[in-house]
């Protein structure tokens, strides 16, 4: 496996250290502001909490209706997750193997569709969206997530399957497979690692997404977990160490995911790289 | 990379046998291309479809309200070119552009550059790599108000870091005001921005770099090559098309940028950290002028619209085969 | 590369249908019986005094019923916004003041309320300058629900410890700020980390106090400048706590302290003092650690024509009634519950120290549950005749967005007095001439 035959200097581990101190050192301060009063915030920014106060994730929890929300976030998450991936994937086949007419015009518009600023078409969305019967229902935050986040999935998984050779589906096809058995069969499971990266980038996006959820969702029962680390203000003057536990607590499922799923997560930008 | 896929694919690459050339083509040909071309936009219309209703189809309804003064409530009224006329005259608009453009070099040099160096390191790291891993990538599994929250009080005159280390004897950055100087303020945000972004960017480089055959590698250090120029001649050539991949998202998502700005600064000090997509929304949701804001919006098109264009030319000139 | 015209076919088809969808407004806000109010609140306990007093007692009440959803107060305005912009607001419109609420009506998004306002007898339940303000083209069109104004607030204790009292004058204020500024404290609070708009509640405070209500009553009707020297100097004794370091520690700091950083520095003694609106009254009761100590002062003078304790008027929530309404008498009759019921308002004001409507309230109308601090302040404002004006209640709106994104510049140094004020003028005439300025109030004070 790679350039691991050689031993790692020095300088490597004490630049791999900074770095980790960089990475580390916010995440302590996170996790500390979430065992203080909101008080001792103010008084004592970087230090240690002087009492520990493990009630705050209760309070956060109880006050945000975080259970309810997680469970919505999960359920959007998981639904923008599927749709991207299978979206992306069909779009990517088509463009690299199914003699898609117009070339580079698709990545044309497929990135200038990421540069967007979709806060600009929330008006015409809104008014669309009631029209539809979508407004103020999941579905309806959910079909938008898959538009806002499958052009970049999209030129991930076609960046892979133009990086893929073709002569297993060919050797399908000889064999009489329909186009559908060779995509089904041959093509997914092959570039299975870069789905699943797909999948998993936007199902993280959509879990920490605010603005549209909060623009789409009225019905507090749909709301998600992003808008809970709102509910800690007085007026004018917020809770930040309600909203570091509520932040903690909703931050765990997907550390935990990331850590069960690494090994998938990181395959699918691998391989030959990634083509535009 | 991964044995798993590599199974995968060689069990596969031994199944198939050549039986017969080419039948389906041969029986009824066009029929079969028709069929294809069928099946092409078949695949690609959950794209289309989607991506029409929720950003095309608004974005174009946008070039419309571009060439209006609409304040969102009544009837929109055209206005022809005074939209872009006022844009370009804007000095708002004018020093908000700087600030992506300057925002793009430091995203296209700063994170990139940690996450190519802290790849390359990791790479050659026979332990502990996952952990280190893991530990680069939480930053960006928070969300942006928590993180924002962390910095500010790191960033504080009076409690961050500068008195911090003023008490631990090094004082030099003491009283310094990260987010209220208005000469510092924007290089600030971009430092925060980095924190939460580089281990995305390093997670791909990593997973791109160990998909390079280490025979190249091997070959290098019979000549004894050092690790510097592994970097430079093996490892770097190889990656390119993630290189290349990812600058490009990076000046497209850098122009942009709005969550950090707008949760640390809001464009402040003075319009020091404004940049495009603050003066939109500033323009758009407090100023009510969804016109002008749409003209600004079809700026950042044209910028992202030209980028793509000229990494098309691009890659034809230099006969990329990505 | 090229693009082909088929390529391009479906796109400009959904570019049609965008168009003509935004440009349309489909109807009705509510699907059911029931009309729908979003509310926002300070805090969950609030949310449900609301519930009970409000929602629960309206539905009890008489066969109309109401449906509540429950948003964040930073959020409230924007998707209010979007929502009527898109034609689906609730039926009970919120505004956070009655110029957004005017915008609304001028737009024909919400009713005119004249029938109502005679059937409930609105013009002699409210205070009158706050009735005056609902009306466009002489058409009642929004009922305000909560009214508040700008106090000075400090910590009682520290006061006590450093033998200081509250200033009434420009000397005594300045005096009190010197010490603190020895003592190592921040003199005067303030910034706009956070939320840039709260750089208008100091100005809305200077204004007031050092330019006096006449002067800009003379200004919003078009008879006076904003470049005059009242102004001017006021926004230059701005300028001069900051070069003093007297406000929020500094210009730099003014960009990194919130009203959070504000408050909590009140409680922890190192902040002396800190100009503030009425809202805060509940997140003081809740940063300090002894809710007791926490006072407020009216208003100092600031210059030698305004007479001490002058009360800047603030309407926090404005409600008006959907066009797309499919029950506008349901709605009304809702909006009546809430704000025009004396003993109601001040049940709830009792239970959650919220702001109440402004109704002629006399002091021995409060429940025995209410603070002291609110029943002082509800019950010398509308018995006081020096009273002024809040910006972002009396101020047209893009001179109001120009007063607080503009400001910066005066904190950095980067605008003088004159040009933030020139500025500020030219915005004003505009608006001025557009005709889309609020009537303000006389001064109570000339009569």
């Amino acid at each position: 496996m790679g350039t691991t035959a050689r031993r790692a200097q020095p300088v490597s581990w004490i630049v791999l250290g900074l770095l980790a101190l960089y990475a580390l050192g916010p995440l302590l301060v996170f996790a500390f502001n979430s065992l203080k009063s909101a008080r001792e915030i103010d008084s004592n920014p970087l230090g240690l909490p002087q009492s520990w106060s493990w009630g705050n994730f209760a309070v956060a929890w109880e006050q945000a209706h975080m259970g309810g929300a997680l469970l919505n976030s999960l359920v959007i998450a998981v639904a923008t997750a599927a749709g991207v991936a299978l979206i992306a994937t069909m779009a990517a086949y088509a463009m690299t193997r199914l003699d898609l007419p117009g070339g580079g015009a698709w990545i044309l518009w497929l990135l200038v569709s990421s540069s967007l600023p979709i806060q600009l078409f929330l008006v015409p969305l809104v008014s669309w969206w009631s029209t539809l019967g979508l407004y103020n229902q999941p579905i309806g935050l959910i079909i938008i997530y898959w538009a806002v986040y499958s052009p970049f999935a999209t030129l991930l998984v076609r960046a892979f399957l133009i990086g893929m050779p073709k002569e297993y589906e060919e050797a399908a096809r000889l064999d009489g497979a329909g186009e559908l058995g060779v995509f089904a069969r041959i093509v997914l499971p092959m570039i299975r690692p870069a789905v699943l990266t797909a999948a998993l980038v936007s199902g993280l996006q959509a879990y920490n997404e605010f603005m549209l959820a909060v623009t789409f969702i009225q019905d507090r029962d749909f709301q998600p977990v992003a808008l809970s680390l709102y509910s800690f203000q007085q007026g004018f003057t917020t809770d930040w160490s309600l909203v570091s536990a509520a932040g903690l607590l909703m931050a765990l499922p997907v550390v935990v995911l990331f850590l069960t799923m690494q090994r998938t997560f990181i395959d699918g930008y691998v391989s030959r790289g990634i083509a535009v | 990379m991964t044995t798993e896929t590599a199974t995968t694919g060689a069990s596969l690459a031994a199944a198939p046998v050549r039986r017969e050339p080419r039948p389906a083509l041969r029986g009824r040909p066009l029929g079969a291309r028709r069929q294809r071309r069928l099946l092409a936009w078949l695949f690609v219309a959950p794209l289309l479809v989607v991506n029409l209703l929720v950003i095309t189809g608004p974005g174009l309804a946008s070039v419309f309200y571009s060439f209006t003064d609409w304040d969102g409530l009544s009837t929109p009224r055209f206005v022809g070119l005074a939209n872009y006329a006022e844009m370009l005259r804007s000095g708002a608009v004018g020093s908000a552009l700087l600030h992506n453009v300057l925002w793009t070099l430091f995203f296209l040099v700063v994170p990139m550059g940690m996450g190519l160096v802290g790849a390359f390191l990791l790479s050659r790291l026979r332990r502990f790599q996952a952990v280190f891993r893991v530990l680069y990538f939480i930053p960006y599994v928070l969300a942006t108000v928590v993180s924002a929250t962390v910095w500010r009080q790191i960033l504080d005159p009076d409690g961050g870091i500068g008195a911090a280390l003023a008490t631990l004897g090094l004082p030099f950055l003491e009283d310094v005001n990260f987010l209220g100087n208005p000469s510092l303020a924007l290089g600030s945000v971009a430092f925060v921005n980095t924190w939460q972004w580089w281990g995305f960017l390093l997670v791909i480089f990593l997973a791109s770099m160990q998909s390079v055959d280490p025979a190249l590698y091997e070959a290098v250090r019979l000549d004894g090559a050092g690790p510097v120029r592994e970097f430079w001649h093996i490892t770097l050539p190889m990656i390119r098309p993630t290189l290349v991949f990812l600058g490009l998202m990076t000046i497209i998502w850098s122009f942009l940028v709005f969550d950090y700005v707008y949760v640390l600064t809001q464009g402040g000090p003075a319009g020091s950290t404004d940049v495009l997509s603050t003066v939109l929304y500033r323009e758009a949701f407090q100023n009510q002028r969804h016109g002008y804001a749409s003209a600004v919006a079809m700026l950042l098109s044209a910028i992202s619209a030209a980028t793509v264009l000229g990494y098309l030319a691009l890659r034809r000139r230099l006969r990329w085969d990505i | 590369m090229r693009i082909t015209k088929r390529a391009l076919a479906p796109i400009g088809f959904a570019a049609a249908v965008s168009v003509a969808l935004a440009g349309c407004v489909s109807g009705g806000g509510s699907g059911g019986d029931a009309v729908t109010y979003w509310g926002a609140f300070y805090a969950p306990s609030t949310e449900e005094a609301f519930q009970e007093i409000f929602v629960d007692g309206f539905n009890a009440d008489g066969d109309a019923q109401v449906d509540m959803e429950v948003k964040e107060l930073t959020t409230i305005g924007q998707l209010t916004d979007t929502a009527v912009s898109a034609g689906q607001a609730p039926d009970i419109v919120y505004s956070d003041g009655p110029s957004s609420a005017s915008d609304f009506a001028r737009a024909d998004r919400t009713i005119p309320l004249d029938e109502y306002a005679k059937e409930y007898g609105w013009q002699d339940t409210f205070l009158p300058w706050a009735y005056e303000l609902s009306a466009v083209d002489g058409k009642v069109s929004s009922v305000p629900a909560s009214y508040g104004s700008m106090v000075l607030y400090y910590n009682s204790a520290v006061f006590e410890e450093k033998g200081w009292t509250p200033p009434t004058t420009l000397a005594e204020f300045e005096q009190v700020a010197k010490e603190a500024d020895e003592a190592g404290m921040v003199p005067l609070g303030g910034g706009n980390a956070g939320y840039q708009g709260m750089s208008e509640w100091l100005v809305t405070a200077v204004f007031n106090a050092a330019v006096g209500p006449e002067k800009i009553h003379d200004v919003l009707t078009g008879e006076a400048s904003f470049t005059d020297p009242e102004f001017v100097s006021a926004i230059e004794l701005i300028q001069d706590w900051i070069d003093k370091g007297w406000l929020a520690g500094g210009a730099e700091s003014y960009f990194t302290t919130d009203d959070t950083a504000n408050v909590t520095g009140l409680a922890n003694g190192t902040t002396a003092m800190y100009l503030s609106g009425t809202w805060s009254f509940n997140s003081l009761s809740e940063v300090f650690e002894d809710p007791s100590q926490w006072a407020w002062a009216p208003l100092p003078s600031l210059s030698d024509s305004v007479e001490p304790g002058v009360f800047p008027l603030a309407i926090g929530t404005a409600l008006s009634v959907s066009a797309y309404s499919a029950d506008p008498d349901a709605a009304a009759g809702f909006i009546d519950y809430v704000a025009g019921d004396v003993d109601r308002a001040l049940e709830y004001t009792a239970r959650t120290g919220e702001n109440p409507p402004p109704l002629a309230v006399s002091a021995d109308q409060f429940p025995d549950e209410v603070d002291d601090r609110t029943v002082d302040l509800y019950s010398q404002i509308p018995e006081s005749t020096n009273v002024g004006y809040a910006t972002w209640t009396f101020f047209p709106p893009k001179t109001d967005s120009y007063l607080i994104t503009e400001f910066d510049k005066v904190v950095t140094g980067d605008s003088t007095a004159e040009q933030y004020l020139a500025g500020m003028q030219d915005v004003f005439d505009e608006e001025f001439d557009a005709g889309t300025t609020l009537t303000p109030f006389t001064p109570q004070s000339q009569g």
